[in-house]
């Protein structure tokens, strides 16, 4: 699936996060000069969080998934691609390829589509455990499991998206 | 010898291309599984409300995750926004997918703005089974219900869904009907929405 797509989008930063129905994030991943400052990395952040208003109200005078280039901060651009179910996946980024940021976000679509499970874990232990931002890999490492006995289907299934995702971002975003 | 071309067998489920996998299931193993979940949770809990609150669970979770993969499959990326909208959907496309065939009817209540209601003929699930005199009202149809509830709330409707029988004259077993309250959100943000 991810090897069929080749041209890759031109953009030197990038910060991608999903944000599930109940304003919870459930995923988020950044590339880019933005990883070597902090503070950049943070300023990202919150920019994709003030972004989630003007997303609620967008979303509901459309039926459109792909939201396109719906916020700007200096040179960077909120794209945003609304799922059935409200989950937002949201792409900070500067570049102007429209039609690769549409494909990225339907190639995630398909993979949240098929792995919607393990989303709905996450969801239901981070509602419970009460922490605001976590990222797939931390999570992993939350579970207690011993080290001698495999891991449960579920985290080994969690590690799979974690890679799957991994590897179609970079896909894209790697100059 | 006859040239068979390749296929591919995936060996995880999940790698399958979703567009596939219309597949049907025998109406034997799923009324076995059913009856097996209503029986399961019969010895969990004591009394009827809850043992229809659980089914409802469960309806929930098939009813969030089938609203995803019929809007990607089915509707080609288009996101329902409009009340009329969904329940279209639920009445036309979730209950083919699920059972086969459009529901009988989908009406709105005459007493009350926000209720609306699905009828069947005879629901799927209660095909094989029968209610003691003394449960009363219990409705297996509470697993429909979340189904329907689930798909609802995900879109961004929230609403109250239940099952009830409705005796009709002139047939033996009564119609199904399931009844849904929505919230009052859905009601503002649609007469703003125009």
């Amino acid at each position: 699936m991810v090897e069929t797509f080749v041209k890759s989008v031109m953009a030197s930063t990038a910060c991608f996060v999903i944000v599930s129905r109940n304003d919870i994030p459930i995923y988020e991943a950044e590339v880019g000069s933005a990883l070597k400052k902090e503070e950049a990395a943070h300023q990202h952040q919150f920019i994709l969080h003030a972004a989630l208003d003007i997303v609620q109200d967008l979303a509901w005078t459309t039926s459109a998934m792909f939201l396109k280039a719906m916020d700007r901060f200096s040179d960077l651009v909120v794209s945003v691609y609304v799922t059935a179910g409200h989950t937002r996946l949201m792409l900070l980024h500067d570049s102007r390829n429209e039609d690769g940021i549409k494909s990225f976000f339907q190639e995630v679509h398909e993979l949240y589509i098929k792995r919607q499970h393990i989303y709905d874990l996450f969801s239901k232990q981070l509602v419970e455990m009460n922490r605001s931002i976590c990222m797939v890999d931390q999570l992993v490492e939350l579970h207690p499991y011993s080290g001698s006995s495999p891991p449960p289907i579920g985290m080994v299934d969690a590690l799979l998206v974690y890679h799957n995702l991994c590897n179609v971002f970079m896909l894209y975003f790697h100059k | 010898m006859i040239g068979v071309g390749k296929v591919k067998q995936y060996t995880n489920v999940l790698d399958k291309p979703l567009s596939k996998g219309k597949q049907e299931v025998s109406l034997s193993a799923f009324a076995f599984l059913f009856s097996e979940l209503v029986q399961y949770n019969q010895t969990q809990v004591d009394n009827i409300a809850e043992l229809e609150r659980r089914l409802e669970d469960a309806g929930y979770g098939v009813g969030v995750r089938v609203l995803e993969l019929l809007c990607h499959r089915d509707k080609g990326n288009r996101r329902e926004t409009r009340l009329l909208g969904i329940l279209s959907f639920v009445h036309s496309t979730v209950w083919k997918v699920l059972f086969g065939k459009v529901a009988d009817s989908l009406e709105k209540g005459t007493e009350h703005e926000d209720e609306y209601m699905i009828s069947e003929k005879e629901l799927l699930v209660n095909r094989f089974i029968s209610i003691p005199k003394d449960m009363g009202t219990f409705n297996c149809g509470a697993f429909v219900a979340g189904i329907v509830r689930g798909v609802l709330d995900s879109a961004g409707f929230p609403a109250t869904v239940s099952a009830h029988f409705v005796p009709m004259e002139g047939q033996q077993r009564p119609r199904t009907t399931i009844l849904i309250k929505f919230a009052e959100e859905v009601l503002t943000r649609e007469a703003r929405l125009g």
